[in-house]
């Protein structure tokens, strides 16, 4: 008995140096990558202070864009969507929306709003996808930038398909129809695709924000709140780290995997020569910008991913726990399903930066950390079992753990407030302030929950997206 | 500012003014000076903008903006530059003009837009040897300065169709087309003419298409 407990409390022991490293190394990485994108922020607003993006207003040189919304079930909000989208203020661009098989009545609203007629347009089949019913034009020329396809059932990849295919112009912006872009978005995620000499730019990403209960009127935001829900209110903050203190610094280590399905701009002909969106995952727009890098360097072609810090797009959060753990458990499912299939990657010198950093942290610490967090639960329960648990140690920890996380917040917080001030309201900071002691006794322990039924799901086979029913945004 | 610009009120009326003596050394108060007067300027023309030139240089807030122009720190250069211009102070030219030859892009963006403002196309002359590529951001930037400071004199610009450097080369073509400098027609037929750089031949030809049409 003595030999087994002594075997016990070895494997315990290892365990804990090995969770303790594991931990140093999660923490120290998201300091370097807070350090990092703090400067490179910085160095951003400060060169962006003398930046004219209107001279591209009125340029003939400014990059050609076609805007690709796919749309499911928007019957509901997508006159004003598309209206919003015609009226950015960019000249060179084009708006496709693609009607998914929506079961409801979008496309009879969006035939009789825009005056849509079917027209025969020249399309290059270049990725396959599902059959297309129909495409029309408007006879209304305040409508010439739009063009509606009608098609069949294929899910979000299969209808971006769809837009590649047809999008005339050099580069394609990928959004979700029912996201507020901000009235420059286009006019500052284009700059980009101008300013790199000598490597082609082939993706380039916005920051996305929470627009729960900010005041939208006539499909722009005019006031941004706070959500009093607790839940969007905690992913206000998440989003803020994940994009102030996280892509930030990968963009300016160039190794970027992700950019937003929500609103991002790609070069169309890369996107194409590497077979567009992929209808095999649920996180195609991971895996499209993963494949896209990869072809880069694989065909030795140099090459940038550009990222921009200002908030530009702005999105609407599940408010219920039930939609909430969909939406992350097919996070999860996207982000194993494409490191999957770029396994190939995963620290192999060729792929550079990519290869050598980026895919192993996404490995370590995006796909496996609510793994070892689970297990950590377990073998705390164990330990308590045994009564080999040293209760000062581990509420030494514990805390340790509780307030980094609250600092990490904070920090992001501090960030906000110094560079784009978006909640200017005192209430608003405290909301969030509070959201940050509360985020990792309530939210975390749901995100983690939300991944593990992510393995499930992926191991069980599950494919395809769910029903994700939104609220929508708050009308003036 | 009321008073300078409006009631002709001279400088050396002002600095008798207690406030201002008292408030004149302190760096906050010149450099928010400046930028009024800097907002009032590109608000005003005519004899008002002079006024604002003449109190610019008077009361040694040019002095502030030439010790800007000569920092080590890039973004005060910038904003030193912009001050600059915008007042058209032209004995800022030459030491500007070396700016514009820098390798940080915005720094070199502001400069050649100011060399613009202050002297046309002799402000963009000196690309013709320009080491460094020039990207198509900073290009744009650059005609939008001739269409936006309303360039009439358009002398020299076909001096940058003899660079070697072709992005330079690429600059000239784009500036030919954009301002419809049908005159440099025959510069444009002499580069078709004698480059071996198929892309460049390709835009010159794109360039004498829609001069010709």
């Amino acid at each position: 008995m003595t030999f087994f407990n002594s075997e016990i409390s070895a494997f315990f022991e290892i365990y804990l140096i090995l969770i303790l490293g594991y931990a140093i190394l999660i923490m120290s990485s998201y300091l370097i990558l807070a350090y990092l994108s703090t400067k490179e922020l910085k160095e951003y607003l400060k060169k962006n202070s003398f930046v004219d993006y209107e001279v591209l207003l009125t340029s003939e040189f400014a990059p050609s864009l076609s805007l690709i919304a796919p749309a499911y079930n928007e019957g509901f909000t997508i006159e004003e969507n598309v209206k919003s989208l015609l009226s950015l203020n960019y000249n060179n661009y084009q708006v496709i929306v693609v009607n998914d098989g929506s079961k409801d009545n979008s496309m009879d609203i969006l035939i009789k709003t825009y005056d849509l007629v079917l027209t025969e347009l020249d399309i290059h089949s270049k990725i396959e996808t599902k059959k297309v019913k129909g495409i029309y034009t408007s006879r209304n020329a305040a409508y010439k930038k739009l063009i509606v396809v009608d098609k069949e059932n294929g899910g979000k990849a299969d209808a971006l398909n769809v837009g590649l295919n047809i999008a005339q112009n050099q580069y394609v912006v990928c959004i979700d129809v029912d996201c507020i872009l901000d009235k420059d978005s286009l006019l500052k995620l284009a700059k980009p695709f101008l300013e790199s000499y000598g490597k082609r730019v082939i993706a380039t990403g916005g920051v996305v924000r929470i627009a729960n209960q900010c005041i939208i009127k006539n499909g722009r935001l005019v006031e941004v709140n706070i959500p009093n829900v607790m839940l969007p209110r905690i992913q206000v903050l998440e989003y803020l780290r994940a994009f102030l203190l996280g892509r930030m610094a990968w963009g300016r280590l160039d190794g970027l995997l992700l950019i937003s399905g929500a609103f991002g701009a790609f070069d169309k002909e890369i996107a194409l020569l590497t077979g567009g969106y992929s209808t095999k995952t649920v996180g195609e727009d991971m895996e499209l910008v993963v494949r896209m890098r990869r072809y880069m360097l694989e065909n030795k072609i140099p090459y940038a991913v550009s990222y921009i810090p200002d908030p530009l797009c702005w999105t609407e959060a599940p408010e219920d726990s039930k939609i909430f753990k969909k939406q992350r458990s097919r996070w999860m499912r996207g982000t194993i399903e494409t490191l999957n299939i770029h396994k190939k990657m995963f620290l192999n010198p060729r792929y550079k930066l990519l290869g050598m950093l980026s895919v192993p942290y996404w490995t370590f610490f995006e796909f496996l950390a609510p793994a070892i967090e689970f297990i950590g639960l377990i073998i705390t329960i164990l330990l308590i079992a045994f009564g080999l648990l040293n209760w000062y140690f581990f509420f030494l920890l514990l805390l340790f753990v509780y307030f980094f996380a609250i600092l990490f917040s904070v920090m992001a917080l501090y960030s906000e407030e110094h560079t784009y001030h978006k909640y200017p309201k005192q209430a608003d900071f405290l909301k969030l302030l509070l959201a940050a002691f509360i985020e990792p006794l309530y939210f975390h322990p749901l995100t983690v929950y939300a991944a593990l039924i992510g393995y499930k799901e992926k191991m069980m086979g599950t494919k395809g997206w769910g029903e994700m029913t939104r609220k929508g945004f708050t009308k003036r | 500012m009321f008073s300078v610009v409006f009631q002709d009120t001279p400088f050396s009326a002002i600095k008798e003014d207690k406030n201002y003596s008292k408030l004149s050394n302190t760096t906050f108060f010149r450099s928010i000076l400046t930028e009024s007067i800097i907002n009032l300027h590109t608000n005003y023309e005519g004899i008002y903008a002079q006024k604002l030139e003449q109190f610019y240089k008077e009361s040694g807030l040019i002095n502030d903006s030439f010790k800007k122009l000569k920092s080590a720190k890039w973004e005060l250069k910038c904003k030193g530059i912009t001050e600059l211009a915008e007042l058209n102070i032209n004995e800022a030219f030459d030491s500007i003009v070396e700016v514009a030859k820098a390798k940080n892009k915005t720094l070199k963006i502001t400069a050649i837009n100011a060399c613009i403002k202050l002297a046309g196309t002799k402000g963009i002359v000196h690309l013709t040897a320009h080491p460094y590529p020039i990207d198509d951001w900073t290009q744009v930037n650059i005609i939008n300065a001739f269409k936006k400071h309303d360039i009439g004199d358009i002398r020299g610009v076909e001096l940058l169709l003899e660079s070697q450097n072709t992005t330079v080369v690429t600059l000239g073509l784009k500036l030919i087309k954009e301002l419809k400098l049908s005159q440099k027609i025959p510069h444009v037929e002499k580069l078709v003419a004698r480059t071996p750089d198929t892309l460049i031949q390709n835009e010159a030809q794109n360039v004498l298409q829609a001069l010709t049409i």
